[in-house]
Order: structure tokens, then C-alpha cells, then sequence
């Protein structure tokens, strides 16, 4: 779910918020960024004093997301309204509040993160499987193209990275076509 | 949970070995039955234990559990304990549909996915 986030024109608001949220309208007075996952912003990446950072925080507006004041700076996250609910026998929720304690989290946060761990699996799944998309349009007529990579081990791996990364670029190492 | 399953000499190998891997303690044994302690839910198959079907529909008739709840279904018998506490996760929309998308995968509901991952992050952690 995207959220957006509005924020006072600033020049170190917008080197921080750049980071995390993707630039989408921009006013005399503001800046509308769009975020889609949760966000934590320490005070001292903006180098505002208290007061500052405060201002800050009051004049930010967000839609379909919740802002909050943490501890440490501001956290955006977009809204939650799905619920996934499961049964736990006494036993069973002992456990998983011990292991939670261990890492300090609460119960319902630390079953949350092991969700989580299985979207941010499957995203970066996608992710590969988009990744050799491209690197196999780019080098997949390259007589070192095994299928599954290169196998010239004079081509280094940063433009491997540079093509896994998505910026398709030519090959600088006189990658030799078949035929 | 305690699990009372009466003793066959035919399968009580089987039987207990099951329960043991699964992390069920055997807290007493008499001349009829074994007596287990345990956490997590666990199923019987018919196929492992290698009985037919009358013997294996009086041995579900025969098990006992103390805090929990015993089923029978195609041939396997399911033992699961009372679920009493609740535990909510929220997530947003994309969340929920890339969750949607994992347990599409593995033909799974998300809810069911959910505990599936639960419970066996919390079993492995104990080496069952």
C-alpha cells in the first residue's frame, strides 16, 4: 500500500527523505514524497537541533500511512488493515514469548518479522529471477554466456553487477558474440 | 498435552519413535499404555504404522489426550492441543498479497502459511 508524505521544502529533509521515499510532486512550500514500506529516520541524519526536529515532525502530513515519534527520530509506515490471526495453545504462546524476549520483542512483533521474512524472501526471489532476465538480454548471445552466467573470468564481476543491477551498459571487455 | 496410546506390540516401536521425534517425552509406561508429554501437534499416519484399517480405527478410539484434541481423517489421525490464546499479526495490502502470493505457491492459505512457519520456527529452535 503506498503512503504519502508531505513535508515542508527543506534542503536536509530532502537528502534524507530522498533515501527511502521517491520524489512525486514538489510545491513552493512542499515536497509530496510516495513511501511503500516502513521507514525509520534518526534525528541525527537531519543534523536538526531538538526543536527543530519537532517542528519537523508536526509539519509533516502523511496519507495512508502513520507517522510516529520514536526514540531515536520519526518512523513511517504504511497503514496496516489486514490481520492475520492465528490459534496458539498455552504451551506453544510460552514459547514463542520466549523466544521473543530473547530478542527483545514483543510476541505479535516478533511473529510479524518472520512473516516478513518470508515476503522479503520471495521479493528478493523475484527480484533474481528479474535480474537474469536482464543479464540474459544483454549477454545471452555472448559465446561465454554458460546459461546460468559468464564464464570469462576476465570480465569482472562489477559489470556483472552493473548488468544484475539493471543498467545495461555495453560490455567494456570485448565480450565476443557466437558466429 | 498428554497423550495416552495404548500398547500394541506390533506398532509400539513405531509409535514411540514417532512421538519422540516429534518432542514428546515419555513421562510413564505400564503394562496397557505409553503416557507422553508434549507441545506441538502431531499426526499418525495409517501407512506408517502399517496396520489395516479396523486396528488403526480402535487404535484412535484407544488414544487419549488430556488438554487437547485427537481427529481421524483419510487415514490419518491428528493430534493437535486446546488453542486457546490468540495471536494477531497486522500487515498492509502489499504485504498481504506478496503473503498471498508465497502460500499460493505452496498451495497454502496465508493464515495457514502463517502458522506452518510459526510452528516450525519455534520447533526447530527446540530440535524437534
Amino acid at each position: 500500500m503506498t503512503y504519502y508524505v508531505k513535508a515542508p521544502k527543506d534542503e536536509s529533509v530532502d537528502a534524507v527523505f530522498s533515501r527511502a521515499f521517491k520524489k512525486i510532486g514538489e510545491g513552493e512550500r512542499q515536497v509530496i514524497y510516495e513511501g511503500r514500506i516502513d521507514v525509520e529516520f534518526p534525528q541525527a541524519m537531519f543534523g536538526f537541533s531538538d526543536g527543530e526536529f519537532r517542528r519537523l515532525c508536526r509539519n509533516v502530513r502523511v496519507e495512508g500511512g502513520v507517522k510516529r515519534r520514536t526514540r531515536e527520530g520519526v518512523r513511517f509506515a504504511p497503514l496496516r488493515r489486514k490481520i492475520l490471526t492465528v490459534r496458539l495453545s498455552e504451551d506453544e504462546y510460552r514459547l514463542l514469548m520466549e523466544d521473543a524476549r530473547e530478542v527483545g520483542l514483543e510476541p505479535s512483533r516478533w511473529a510479524r518479522n518472520l512473516v516478513m521474512s518470508l515476503v522479503e524472501q520471495y521479493l528478493a526471489m523475484e527480484l533474481k529471477k528479474k535480474a537474469v532476465q536482464e543479464i540474459r538480454a544483454v549477454c545471452g548471445k555472448c559465446k561465454y554466456w554458460t546459461g546460468e552466467g559468464c564464464s570469462n573470468s576476465a570480465i569482472p564481476r562489477q559489470y556483472l553487477r552493473e548488468v544484475y543491477g539493471g543498467r545495461r551498459s555495453e560490455c567494456e571487455y570485448k565480450v565476443e558474440k557466437q558466429g | 498435552m498428554i497423550v495416552v496410546v495404548p500398547k500394541k506390540q506390533n506398532i509400539k516401536d513405531v509409535i514411540v519413535k514417532g512421538f519422540k521425534e516429534m518432542g514428546y517425552k515419555l513421562i510413564k509406561e505400564t503394562d496397557d499404555s505409553y503416557v507422553f508429554e508434549g507441545i506441538f501437534s502431531l499426526r499418525i499416519p495409517s501407512a506408517a504404522l502399517g496396520i489395516g484399517h479396523r486396528e488403526f480405527v480402535n487404535l484412535f478410539k484407544e488414544i487419549v489426550v488430556e488438554g487437547g484434541l485427537k481427529k481421524r481423517r483419510n487415514g490419518v489421525i491428528f493430534i493437535s492441543p486446546e488453542r486457546k490464546k490468540r495471536l494477531v499479526v497486522r500487515l498492509s495490502e502489499d504485504e498481504y498479497e506478496t503473503l498471498s502470493k508465497v502460500a499460493e505457491n505452496r498451495g497454502l492459505r496465508p493464515h495457514t502459511l502463517f502458522r506452518e512457519t510459526l510452528m516450525l520456527a519455534l520447533s526447530e529452535r527446540r530440535g524437534v
